[in-house]
């Protein structure tokens, strides 16, 4: 479902071009990032720890690897890398926010929180750091999109009794709390291997999305109502009603398309991603979510 | 005299949709080819097979002419839920397995509609390996 694939595939193109001419390249961090954006963490893994054996100091290449780390959640190994990076290359703002994203993984929500509010000072426009602090702030709640989050990072997850597999969350701490759609799509976007997700209205206007850069909300808004749209009028002749959720599962991106009420949740995923955790964190938030 | 022994084939296609359609809230179970031939089907037979294969193959062509223009590859698998029913669609090789259940089903379907192409795959892999490429 990435629209620039032909984009990151003439970059790795390039960057192979010329690590190939010359194997002492430093090159390697952008053919190693390359790869990751498309979604082969494994390849970028492998390109990544081969250069910097050769590139020790190379304060790029540790914060690529920390990011392919993230990605395959070892956070343990990424704080490990971002503080390599910090050693050979100092402290910057994006090894913060790598290192505040670190802290929510593992737990630490308090001294992600400190980070971030640091962060949030000198820029109260970045919805990078908007996004972090609303994880986090779901987190204290005990909302249960976050317990489902941790469960992520802790697999053993509590079930109250053995017919309703209800997360460990205290229910009524959330009895007062309703979610925005705007809250609700910034929740579901952290959520691991998710790519991007929107509200958009059956006309096709998007309402709201957070993505990863490699996509746009109108292509993807326009994608998900000519599905709906399709899907509609062919499941009407078999006397179907309206369809409620479309999935969608392609070689390389899973396309989840939610009906709610005037408008469509669009959820796009990698191909590897637990489709059955991620239902039952997005189906809790949606609980709490007003979509009136 | 020795009596002929005849080998018994088993017909791994009609185990595959017997397997689903016994399941609770399954309706039916249909394979066919990627030409809308259907090879073989089980349960209810209200609707006609041959429209509801041509359908279900226009679905997928009008989705993955949507996914080729993002440049993705055609759909491996599409599940699409409404207020009470539940169609699952998987291409395997050169056919296409639909299974159309009503809403007292339940999510452990999907393990059987794995187990289910898992043996349709054996069974090309087995017999028609052109096919399953």
């Amino acid at each position: 479902m990435n629209v620039n694939l032909a984009e990151l595939d003439e970059r790795i193109d390039k960057c192979q071009g010329i690590l190939d001419a010359d194997p002492n390249s430093q090159i390697f961090a952008a053919l190693a990032e390359a790869y990751r954006k498309k979604g082969d963490v494994q390849r970028a893994l492998e390109i990544c720890s081969s250069g910097l054996k050769k590139h020790p100091d190379y304060g790029l290449a540790y914060i690529v690897l920390v990011k392919i780390y993230l990605a395959q959640g070892r956070y343990e190994e990424a704080d490990m890398y971002l503080q390599k990076a910090i050693k050979v290359g100092g402290r910057t703002r994006s090894v913060d926010i790598l290192q505040s994203e670190i802290f929510i993984k593992m737990g630490h929500t308090n001294k992600a929180k400190n980070i971030l509010e640091r962060l949030q000072k000198s820029d109260q426009q970045s919805q990078t750091i908007k996004n972090l602090l609303v994880s986090i702030e779901k987190d204290e709640h005990q909302l249960p999109v976050v317990s489902g989050y941790q469960a992520d990072t802790k697999p053993q997850m509590q079930f109250s009794n053995a017919e309703s597999p209800n997360i460990s969350i205290s229910t009524h701490a959330v009895d007062n709390r309703n979610y925005t759609i705007s809250n609700a799509l910034t929740i579901i976007k952290i959520l691991p291997r998710v790519l991007g997700v929107i509200a958009v209205a059956k006309d096709g206007m998007v309402i709201e999305g957070h993505f990863d850069g490699q996509m746009t909300g109108d292509e993807l808004g326009a994608l998900a109502v000519g599905y709906y749209n399709s899907i509609s009028q062919g499941i009407s002749k078999i006397k179907y009603g309206e369809p409620l959720e479309i999935m969608i599962e392609a070689a390389e991106s899973k396309l989840w398309i939610v009906n709610k009420m005037k408008m469509l949740i669009v959820i796009v995923t990698r191909d590897d991603v637990n489709l059955g955790s991620l239902r039952l964190k997005v189906n809790e938030v949606f609980k709490y979510t007003d979509f009136s | 005299m020795l009596a002929a022994i005849k080998e018994k084939k088993v017909n791994m296609f009609h185990n595959a949709l017997e397997y689903l359609s016994e399941y609770r809230g399954v309706n039916k179970a249909i394979i066919f080819d990627s030409d809308g031939l259907v090879i073989g089907m089980a349960g209810e037979n209200e609707t006609n097979n041959e429209s509801f294969s041509a359908l279900m193959l226009l679905m997928l062509d009008q989705m993955n002419h949507i996914l080729k223009r993002l440049d993705e590859n055609p759909a491996k698998k599409l599940v699409i839920k409404s207020d009470d029913s539940w169609l699952t669609l998987e291409r395997i090789g050169n056919l296409i397995l639909v299974v159309n259940a009503n809403s007292e089903t339940d999510e452990l379907l999907k393990v059987r509609f794995g187990q289910a192409v898992e043996m349709i795959k054996t069974h090309l892999v087995d017999n028609y390996p052109l096919l399953s490429k």
